[in-house]
């Protein structure tokens, strides 16, 4: 009998039906100028419904503050279980993921703009781009408008290996308990080392007994920013919902770049 | 290893010290001192005198310096943000990293994504002379591991700091002291 009322409850909350719109974008981007990072406040959703009208809400708004691009954090498809894992079976379990995947496919459809959302599934993490014509673009290197980016799996790029060609770093991340003050963000220093762009989404607020915080940020080498602090837009608090948005010019960073004399100092790393 | 910097006249103050480190001025005897100018570093006090000047090294020694077991590498300006080279040097098991900035303006982001950058990739202590218009500041950072951040201090006129070392002399205690008497990170 529970295991039959689990399953009722499952299948009513993630109901579907007349959910996803009709209205079709078909946008090839041709540059990518202007990017969006969402800082999201976690809590727990009931139903489908609700989930998707938050992702769209922040999908619109990103769009009103003129992104082609939105990046979401890790860790929303937290907010979509329905049931406590160990109640749902391993059909249910993919059934989540699938309808996941859903909600973003159709909100970038719908509103024609760039999403990356990231996921741990089985212990690995996943990395999506889905495009305005509801394509999906998985992998760590993903190429959007004519530029490369790198999905870093760690809070810091450090033990990672990335093509130099590579221009954007994304960091969709969960936030981090609030021992720590004056955390230093690992995705800005990312920036002033490899001479990037950089776009860290945070998943904040109250995650069941943690309190998770962070800020959002777009980041920039420090000689590209007005103020020399290598910040292009962050977020205003560490536990609220928030959008930012930001211009990136990749003129200017490749210019920035060929300043640099990497290649004098190639021989001293043989 | 505890390592002065600051003015030498200063180092006095301070008790014993295995290294000094200071910008244009005349070391103590009997010391091992780092002079830091804009055009470069020197090695004092030991039978070898080394140098680096501020150009792109020719090889990977250029910027290592060695005595009493001690090794330290000497980075300047954007050597510090090099990620490659940063490896490079952790992979070579060196005591400290010693680096030079001279700044237009004084920016603490521009310390931080030096010194604190080259401190997380290669898990050394990193220690930086800075120099703006006619000033000299030190700052100090680490790993940033637990609670700490890794920023133990910023642009400071003078400073004693300890920490252990890998190769040469071995401290259990990783207190550090600065220019306001306070024992420990601020």
């Amino acid at each position: 009998m529970k295991k039959f009322l689990l399953s009722f409850l499952f299948h009513r909350r993630m109901k579907l039906k007349g959910l996803f719109k009709k209205k079709r974008h078909q946008i090839q981007l041709t540059k990518l100028s202007r990017v969006a990072a969402a800082q999201i406040d976690f809590r727990v959703f009931k139903n489908v419904k609700d989930f998707y009208n938050q992702v769209l809400n922040i999908a619109k708004k990103a769009k009103e503050g003129g992104a082609e691009f939105v990046c979401f954090p890790q860790g929303m498809d937290l907010e979509l279980r329905p049931l406590p894992m160990k109640d749902m079976n391993v059909a249910q379990r993919e059934r989540i993921f699938e309808v996941y995947s859903s909600v973003f496919k159709d909100v970038a459809w719908q509103e024609g703009i760039y999403i990356a959302e990231s996921k741990i599934k089985q212990g690995k993490i996943e990395s999506t781009v889905w495009t305005p014509s509801g394509r999906k673009l998985n992998g760590n290197v993903i190429e959007i408008g004519g530029k490369k980016m790198h999905f870093s799996e760690f809070d810091s790029d450090f033990g990672e290996e990335v093509e130099d060609d590579v221009h954007l770093y994304v960091f969709p991340r969960f936030g981090y308990a609030p021992k720590k003050s004056g955390e230093i963000s690992k995705a800005w220093l990312a920036s002033q080392q490899n001479y990037v762009f950089s776009i860290e989404s945070r998943l904040v607020g109250r995650y069941f007994n943690t309190k998770l915080n962070g800020k959002t940020g777009i980041y920039a080498p420090l000689e590209m920013t007005k103020f020399q602090d290598g910040v292009l837009a962050i977020s205003n608090t560490m536990d609220k919902e928030e959008v930012i948005v930001a211009d990136l010019d990749f003129e200017s960073l490749e210019r920035l770049i060929s300043f640099n004399e990497y290649e004098a100092y190639d021989r001293l790393l043989l | 290893m505890r390592v002065f910097m600051g003015p030498c006249v200063v180092a006095q103050e301070f008790g014993d010290f295995e290294v000094g480190i200071t910008f244009e001025d005349l070391p103590l005897k009997g010391g091992k001192w780092f002079i830091f100018s804009r055009k470069g570093v020197s090695l004092h006090g030991y039978d070898q005198m080394k140098k680096r000047d501020w150009s792109v090294p020719s090889s990977l020694s250029d910027l290592l310096f060695e005595f009493s077991g001690i090794r330290i590498a000497l980075l300047y300006g954007k050597e510090l943000r090099m990620k490659k080279l940063l490896r490079k040097l952790a992979e070579l098991k060196l005591d400290a990293i010693v680096g030079y900035l001279n700044m237009e303006h004084y920016n603490s982001h521009l310390l931080v994504a030096n010194g604190w950058g080259a401190a997380q990739v290669s898990g050394l202590p990193t220690l930086l002379v800075s120099t703006l218009n006619d000033g000299v500041g030190y700052s100090f950072f680490t790993k940033a591991y637990g609670l700490k951040n890794g920023i133990n201090f910023l642009y400071e006129l003078y400073s004693l700091v300890e920490f252990p070392c890998n190769n040469g002399i071995n401290d259990k205690n990783k207190s550090k002291w600065n220019n306001n008497g306070i024992k420990g990170d601020r």
